[in-house]
């Protein structure tokens, strides 16, 4: 459940502040989110990913306002409660794929489940590619692995930047496909913002910017 | 996973790297407590060494040489004096102490000083075992010369003429061993102690032996009486300290015998070895900073070349706490590492060094490892790292999350 109120944001050292409509999601609800570049779209995600602090207004998930947190316990409950995937997925050069999940599992407080992580990488396609190293992967390898460390901790809320924006139409609707899958398994609800209107079919619920 | 094992996994991601700060620091260690343990162990075992003695009476020639041959026992005398003359000198009331020592013969490389019962007291070595010389040909085993050759009391042993090992001519006399020291840790330790009257006698017959040692052969013609005896040296300690100023040039001045101050010339000679141990000091100071400076590139690098892993790394819920750790770790890994290499570099470089001096002077002991000098160093090296890693975490401090994802490329 995620719930934003009246939330605007004002970059430091530019003009112009956002302003940005409120969003209401109830469990297992979907959002896309659809705009031109520059309308405020990544502010919007990372305002609701608890990455920036509105000047304004506030945002909850479940029932936790994002806000009224302590620096400290905002970075404990992003890391429990969020996964963000990003356009050009990365992970941490310096270790291989499972040493990534570990390490995103360590972080996020959770501890690692065998089964549970090899039926994920099943699902995404990837138990080939458990020892690799990141620069080893191609490029659909690393899309599946950046959606993997999304949502291997199960979070509350999938936020998701430009995922298919560099994707031609089959990967497009394969990476829509597993993201959705992957919110349904977890019961998260799933955020996507984009300016790819190829994907509005996948979304029962959109707003634009 | 855990912040231990992404720091160690940071520093095999960049293996050449990591391994040049870590030679480097390691070198650096190393010199410093290398050099800084021989220069003590030298410098320790020369004034040990030296005792109570003041003064040294021996014949003409270099003045150091004759503070290494007869305070030290590792050089060769400077020749022989009158024993009767050096007596004479000995009567003046500011001498509290005067030792006559002779020597020239060695077993197994271990040296055998002929002296008297004030010879002990110079170096406050106490007997373990026996008794005194009290007959010619009766020896008192240093500690270390009992243990290595393993000799006890009641043992005989025949001596070789010569300072070193492989002196060929060896005497028909045996030596009996009636004493043991207790460790005085001096160069007594290392010494065969034995009467005047032994290194006399046993040259007197070994003279028919060798009939080519003109030395012994002047020796010999009036070895009866005292006055015709030589000895080495003579170990003086003063009475008084204004002794220092009057007798050396007193006796410089007036005999044909020379005077030497050992601490004087002890002194000297730190001051021509303390320039070398000087010079590798600042250099190991500097490759010390360098191989910080390195350290501190290789993790500010990491900061700002991977900014993006950091910042994701915060999206999964690390804190910023958690971010300088992994960096501080590797830090402080990489010092500890070459602490511990640095110690182990110079304990082998120790070891070989005095390997080869014992060849040579079979006196000079290692010192036990400086765990003080050690230490020392290892917070020195602490506290260079420490100021590396705060350098390199304000990028982190300052790192905009949101700025860094949006910007992703």
């Amino acid at each position: 459940m995620i719930h934003s109120q009246s939330i605007t944001y004002r970059y430091p050292k530019k003009g112009d502040g956002f302003s940005f409509p409120d969003i209401s999601l109830k469990n297992g609800e979907h959002l896309l989110v659809l705009g031109a570049s520059g309308i405020g779209k990544t502010t919007l995600l990372h305002l609701i990913a608890g990455l920036l602090t509105p000047n304004t207004g506030s945002v909850f998930i479940e029932k936790t306002c994002l806000q009224t947190l302590k620096s400290k316990e905002l970075d404990r409950f992003i890391g429990q409660n969020i996964g963000l995937v990003f356009q050009q997925n990365r992970a941490v050069t310096s270790l291989n794929v499972m040493e990534n999940i570990k390490t995103r599992l360590f972080f996020s407080n959770v501890d690692y489940n065998h089964d549970e992580v090899s039926a994920l990488l099943g699902q995404l396609n990837l138990e080939d590619c458990k020892d690799k190293k990141i620069n080893e992967l191609s490029v659909g390898q690393l899309q599946r692995l950046g959606i993997a460390l999304a949502v291997v901790h199960r979070p509350k809320v999938i936020l998701a930047d430009e995922p298919t924006s560099s994707l031609d139409d089959k990967n497009c609707h394969s990476v829509l496909n597993l993201l959705l899958q992957q919110a349904e398994i977890n019961n998260a609800n799933l955020i996507v913002i984009t300016h790819d209107h190829r994907i509005k079919p996948f979304f029962q619920k959109s707003i634009m910017l | 996973m855990n912040i231990g094992k992404l720091s160690i996994k940071n520093i095999f991601h960049k293996p050449l790297y990591s391994l040049l700060s870590l030679i480097s620091l390691a070198i650096s260690i190393g010199l410093l407590i290398g050099i800084r343990q021989m220069d003590t162990s030298i410098r320790r075992h020369f004034e040990n060494s030296t005792g109570k003695i003041d003064m040294i009476i021996g014949a003409k020639g270099s003045p150091l040489q004759l503070v290494l041959s007869s305070a030290l026992h590792i050089d060769n005398p400077t020749g022989n004096i009158p024993y009767r003359q050096a007596k004479k000198i000995a009567k003046n009331p500011l001498i509290k102490s005067a030792v006559p020592i002779s020597y020239g013969d060695n077993y197994k490389g271990y040296r055998i000083v002929g002296t008297t019962q004030g010879f002990a007291p110079l170096y406050n070595a106490e007997l373990q075992k026996g008794r005194s010389v009290q007959k010619p040909m009766e020896v008192v085993l240093g500690h270390s010369v009992a243990e290595k050759l393993k000799l006890s009391i009641g043992d005989t042993f025949l001596s070789s003429h010569g300072l070193v090992e492989e002196g060929a001519h060896q005497h028909s006399e045996p030596l009996t061993v009636v004493g043991i020291y207790k460790p005085a840790y001096k160069v007594i330790d290392r010494l065969i102690i034995t009467a005047l009257e032994s290194i006399w006698e046993v040259h007197h017959h070994g003279h028919h032996d060798n009939e080519h040692d003109k030395h012994e052969e002047h020796e010999e013609e009036g070895h009866e009486e005292d006055g015709h005896k030589e000895i080495t040296s003579m170990l003086v300690s003063f009475r008084s300290p204004s002794a220092f100023l009057t007798l050396p040039r007193q006796i410089n001045e007036n005999t044909n015998m020379q005077a030497v101050l050992p601490k004087y010339e002890m002194e000297r000679l730190f001051q021509y070895t303390g320039v070398g141990v000087q010079a590798i000091t600042w250099l190991a100071y500097t490759v010390l900073v360098i191989s910080c400076i390195t350290i501190f590139i290789s993790l500010f690098k990491m900061v700002k070349e991977r900014a993006f892993d950091l910042a994701l790394l915060r999206t999964y819920g690390a804190s910023n706490l958690q971010l300088v750790k992994i960096v501080a770790y590797e830090g402080f890994l990489i010092g500890l590492i070459a602490w511990m290499v640095g110690v182990l570099l110079s304990q082998m470089g120790m070891y070989y060094i005095f390997e080869i001096l014992q060849e040579n002077f079979k006196q000079i002991d290692i010192q036990k490892f400086p765990w003080q000098e050690a230490l020392q160093i290892g917070v020195l090296v602490l506290f260079m790292i420490m100021l590396s890693i705060t350098m390199a975490i304000p990028p982190i401090l300052k790192m905009n999350i949101s700025n860094i994802l949006s910007n992703e490329k």
